[in-house]
């Protein structure tokens, strides 16, 4: 691998990302999973300049709820204000710092700073300062506010953040991942999907670039998850592999422009909306039938077989995961550091569904997701052996993504080739290339 | 909360005539302890009812595990596949294997049925949980309702809850 360099000391002039069209090949230099520099640089090129997944409108429901969480580093209350009207505030005193929304979760009617007990209103507005007859004339409290995100937008109830004024809107932003989203929320008869009580948070050793390769990576599924597919076969499932291809079914990986792409696969593993497996139990098939009826009728045969036959693990650049499969899955990921990263982790469905459907739902969703799941851990595994293998960067430097690159244009890139994982690294070059 | 309150399926009727008493009750965990300590998960596994649950909420005084996300909610063959798994030499999140060290107390009977042939008992708990360089520590609460069966006492449902149970997890792959 050493030999993919083109310049003095391994370096490849500079570039982190090689991309060889005649030898059909595409390298990633290992230094990007280790460097404090180049995770620094990321936050700038990275954090700072693309849009940010924040929250889901089903989760400040009513007037009041917030949120907060950790976003790009930040901490921000996403809350809908006592007017209505979603935001994301800078959860930080403007006086002196302090975090003035402590809880992670509730309904207020106002945030009040524990320090020197300065209260802002819910759309941010400073509402009192104690004593404030000591400021001067001069003093204007009307801009003292909490600091509003610069830019803050939502594509069908999902809210990104933008720190950087003169992003592009996010639906030019969002280009062909738009379509995807389309086919997730297509699921509620009403449009409307929300975010399941409840959250799964885990921390894995290793860095954030690793889980957006792994979470559209179809090539490992066979090797890193045999035990549950496993599981799968026991429980009557056709997990079959036809011969030529490594998994039951041949998808596709695709790229949907500025750097997101997705995976488009016939399904195998059961939809609960809506594709029947015996894992469901006779009893749901009945239930299982007439969510895919109520579809064909909405949507038409040919819409409704796009959304219910078929699985897609979708990636907005930088860090937003929509697995749309036997479950939803919403995963967010933040790096902590070169070496560690955050995971938060949500359950979406139509908010229609009735107790048996959800219980359903959830049933597919721990089966595979999460600390305690099939799946989840063996992945974590996987990544963290990679980070460990990475103190040898300098040795070994090059991590190799050339599967597909010997297809012609007009073949497409499989879901267990590399092609939708080189769009996340090429777009990933281009903007680090950028940053000064 | 009351005992009703945690389970979110049905309790199932006992069979036999022995009486469970509090000494059986905490010998039974003991036992319990004892097996997954020593990794015999099949044999851990027979201790359950054919139609047992077995549930460890994320939340505290989480009300149902069938409407919000649950670190884990197994109904009897999702609890096969766990022990199946376990026992798998491709589960790479074990290996090499975790090593535990159990300890149970203050145990309780908090409802017994009125014939004494079924009751729900309390009890702590703190593992110690030691991987490749790493050792994890968790504790809290354990609830498992007991029947005698004709197998002897047998689990109709057990529910844990962790102290941090809403907090990051690396894998939890060996059973509470």
């Amino acid at each position: 691998m050493n030999d993919r360099t083109n310049g003095k000391n391994g370096q490849a002039n500079g570039h982190l990302v090689l991309e060889d069209r005649k030898a059909q090949t595409f390298s990633v230099n290992r230094e990007v999973f280790v460097s404090p520099t180049v995770f620094e640089d990321e936050s700038r090129a990275i954090f700072d300049k693309c849009w940010i997944y924040v929250g889901h409108a089903s989760e400040i429901r009513n007037p009041g709820d917030f949120r907060t969480r950790n976003v790009a580093g930040r901490p921000i209350i996403f809350c809908r204000d006592r007017q209505c009207t979603p935001r994301a505030l800078i959860n930080s005193c403007r006086h002196r710092g302090a975090i003035v929304c402590r809880e992670r979760e509730g309904n207020a009617r106002q945030f009040y700073c524990m320090y020197h007990g300065w209260t802002y209103h819910t759309d941010g507005k400073l509402k009192a300062i104690p004593g404030d007859d000591a400021y001067g004339e001069k003093f204007d409290k009307s801009t003292l506010g909490l600091v509003e995100v610069p830019r803050f937008e939502h594509y069908r109830d999902f809210y990104f953040l933008n720190f950087d004024r003169d992003a592009p809107d996010l639906a030019t932003y969002l280009a062909g991942a738009k379509e995807y989203i389309d086919l997730v929320v297509d699921q509620s008869p009403s449009g409307r999907m929300e975010i399941i009580s409840g959250v799964q948070e885990y921390d894995i050793k290793a860095n954030w670039k690793l889980l957006v390769e792994n979470s559209v990576d179809d090539y490992h599924l066979v090797t890193t998850h045999s035990t549950w597919l496993n599981y799968m076969r026991n429980s009557g499932v056709n997990i079959s592999v036809p011969k030529g291809q490594l998994l039951p079914t041949k998808g596709i990986g695709k790229d949907l422009g500025n750097g997101h792409l997705t995976t488009d696969n016939p399904n195998y593993r059961g939809r609960p909306v809506a594709k029947w497996i015996s894992i469901y139990g006779e009893d749901a098939k009945a239930d299982i039938d007439a969510i895919r009826k109520e579809l064909v009728e909405r949507l038409g045969e040919t819409r409704a077989a796009r959304v219910a036959d078929t699985n897609r693990n979708l990636v907005v650049f930088p860090n937003l995961v929509i697995n749309d499969g036997s479950s939803v899955t919403v995963r967010n990921f933040y790096p902590l550091g070169p070496d560690h990263m955050r995971v938060t982790a949500w359950a979406l469905g139509p908010v229609e569904e009735t107790e048996a459907q959800r219980a359903r739902r959830l049933h597919a969703f721990l089966t595979f997701y999460g600390p305690g799941g099939f799946a989840t851990p063996d992945d974590v595994t996987a990544l963290e052996l990679a980070q460990q293998g990475f103190a040898a960067w300098r040795e070994v430097q090059w991590s190799d993504l050339s599967r597909g690159m010997g297809k012609s244009a007009n073949e497409p890139q499989l879901h267990t080739d590399e092609g939708h994982l080189r769009v996340f690294w090429r777009r990933w070059s281009e903007l680090m290339e950028q940053h000064p | 909360m009351t005992v009703a309150e945690m389970k979110p399926g049905g309790t199932k009727p006992a069979s036999a005539k022995v009486v469970l008493g509090l000494a059986e009750c905490e010998q039974f965990l003991i036992q319990e302890a004892r097996l997954l300590d020593d990794g015999r998960f099949d044999e851990w596994l027979n201790l359950f009812t054919a139609d047992a649950w077995y549930w460890v909420p994320s939340q505290p005084n989480q009300e149902n595990p069938r409407d919000t996300i649950s670190l884990m909610y197994d109904d009897r063959r999702l609890l096969e596949t766990r022990v199946r798994r376990l026992a798998s030499p491709r589960i790479y999140s074990q290996e090499p294997r975790s090593r535990t060290s159990r300890m149970i107390g203050n145990v309780t009977i908090e409802e017994a049925a009125p014939d004494g042939k079924a009751c729900t008992v309390r009890s702590k708990f703190q593992l110690l949980e030691y991987r490749r360089e790493t050792q994890r520590i968790f504790g809290g609460t354990c609830y498992h309702h007991l029947i005698q069966g004709e197998k002897g006492i047998q689990i109709a449902w057990k529910r844990v809850d962790l102290v941090n149970c809403d907090a990051p997890h690396e894998g939890l792959v060996v059973p509470f």
